[in-house]
């Protein structure tokens, strides 16, 4: 049974459409006047549902944050790769397979050379223990060193969830005394991580917990977010942008609590919570 | 059979200009539709990601995805604020599936008031002082409880109709329908208040 054209709008606004049926529904929108008429009229409704939620304003830092973004250099802004080149001539199998054989044959050797040149990419995921006082470093190997960011990832949260579910298998963390805790799953390559807040002492009503990622070498803090409110204990992710980030070298962690009423911060000025303070 | 055009109407065509001007580069043109759409934006991600910092953070993505894809917007298919709804809703959920978190399910009646938000703007004042709004909130509270849950969860949850169908223990039938409902009575109530 055809579903009604008032149910196929209603999913269309909300966006909860299937690609395909969304894209011949827009189609549809853009031909017949009636209906994109019917469209406006629930965007209209919904405009102002949203207008009705409880308005959050965004930090007043946010769109210079935002800007500062749209100056770096994106993948759009590369130029294309060169295009192939095409074959002028269909070859016989006689002059083809040869030439190519020896091609495979040359870009192997070509690749297991350079392979065993390039440095590997670091296959490990450091383990940060925080406590009031301290941190503590240790190097866990990666079981699938890939380079590519998904699979990095999945290994990382499959680490973090274990660890997580599972505390005793975390390598050495440091014992708090006070009882303030957490650790931080980082992977150097990906700039990816995970916090895990064992205990963090309750947050004053003015102030939000931030956490940083210190560079060692240089004593650079590097935005990692802010933790989510009024919460003690969880599992976070975290992803810092590949141009801040630290190129190499030991990193450290760090929480302060931070002024909401300020802007966001861009360099730790709260009192630390966990971790060793850089400054 | 609809509402002739107004206030809305006039506003989404500037809206619609300036998306043209940001699609060809135009900075200022930018900040203009950022002043006009970040609060709503935000109270959006606000709503869905139920944390001011991750809120922060897809708020950032969705305006640069904006940015990056002005030049796909067409003002024939969509009107310009529900585009950026749509880009907004469609970063929460991919920060939701990327940290994991489950999306939030729950109706308007538990979630409007969040005591681990900082408090909001008052809803009140703000509806004292746009007609529109009061309207609107008034033309919600005279929907039936399963239309306003269903709308919602569709809106703000993140989850699909078939999850939401399963979160409410319906046929997926009868949550299409709820929400075809839900939107249209909330429309019709508010053209007729209005009115």
């Amino acid at each position: 049974m055809t579903p009604p054209v008032e149910e196929l709008a209603a999913l269309y606004v909300l966006d909860q459409l299937e690609p395909a049926d969304r894209q011949a529904f827009a189609g549809r929108v853009a031909r017949e006047p009636g209906l994109a008429a019917l469209v406006r009229s629930l965007e209209i409704t919904l405009e102002q549902r949203i207008h009705a939620l409880p308005q959050h304003p965004p930090p007043a830092a946010l769109l210079s944050r935002i800007e500062s973004r749209l100056d770096a250099p994106t993948e759009r802004s590369r130029p294309p790769p060169p295009a192939a080149a095409a074959f002028p001539i269909r070859p016989t199998f006689t002059r083809w397979v040869l030439p190519a054989a020896a091609a495979v044959v040359l870009g192997a050797a070509t690749f297991f050379f350079l392979d065993r040149q390039r440095p590997p990419s670091p296959s490990v995921v450091l383990i940060v223990g925080l406590d009031p006082q301290r941190n503590t470093v240790t190097k866990i190997p990666l079981q699938n060193p890939a380079r590519d960011t998904d699979a990095r990832f999945v290994q990382l949260a499959s680490l973090a969830e274990r660890f997580w579910t599972r505390p005793d298998d975390l390598p050495r963390v440091p014992t708090a005394p006070a009882g303030s805790r957490a650790y931080a799953l980082f992977d150097p390559t990906t700039h990816q991580g995970f916090i895990a807040v064992q205990q963090l002492p309750n947050q004053p009503a003015d102030k939000r917990y931030h956490l940083w990622l210190v560079d060692s070498e240089t004593g650079r803090a590097i935005d990692a977010g802010s933790l989510p409110s009024a919460t003690a204990r969880g599992l976070y992710f975290f992803s810092l942008d590949p141009a801040g980030a630290p190129a190499s070298g030991p990193v450290n962690f760090l929480i302060t609590a931070e002024d909401i009423a300020s802007p966001p911060p861009t360099r730790p000025r709260g009192e630390p919570i966990l971790g060793r303070n850089p400054i | 059979m609809f509402a002739p055009p107004t206030t809305l109407d006039v506003r989404a065509a500037e809206d619609a200009r300036l998306i043209a001007r940001i699609a060809a580069g135009d900075r200022a043109a930018f900040q203009e539709l950022y002043a006009r759409y970040s609060k709503p934006l935000f109270s959006i991600a606000v709503r869905m990601l139920r944390d001011l910092g991750a809120a922060e953070e897809a708020l950032q993505d969705a305006f640069l995805k904006l940015w990056h894809h002005a030049g796909s917007f067409d003002p024939d298919k969509s009107r310009p604020f529900t585009w950026a709804v749509t880009l907004t809703r469609r970063t929460c959920i991919d920060h939701l599936r990327k940290t994991r978190r489950l999306p939030v399910a729950e109706s308007l009646s538990e979630s409007d008031t969040d005591p681990d938000l900082p408090a909001a703007e008052s809803t009140r004042s703000s509806a004292e002082r746009n007609d529109d709004t009061a309207r609107l909130r008034d033309a919600l509270a005279t929907l039936p409880e399963p239309q306003r849950c269903a709308l919602d969860l569709a809106l703000f949850s993140g989850l699909t109709h078939p999850q939401i169908a399963e979160t409410l223990r319906q046929p997926l039938g009868t949550v299409k329908t709820w929400i075809r409902r839900g939107l249209l009575q909330l429309r019709d109530t508010f053209n007729s208040t209005a009115s």
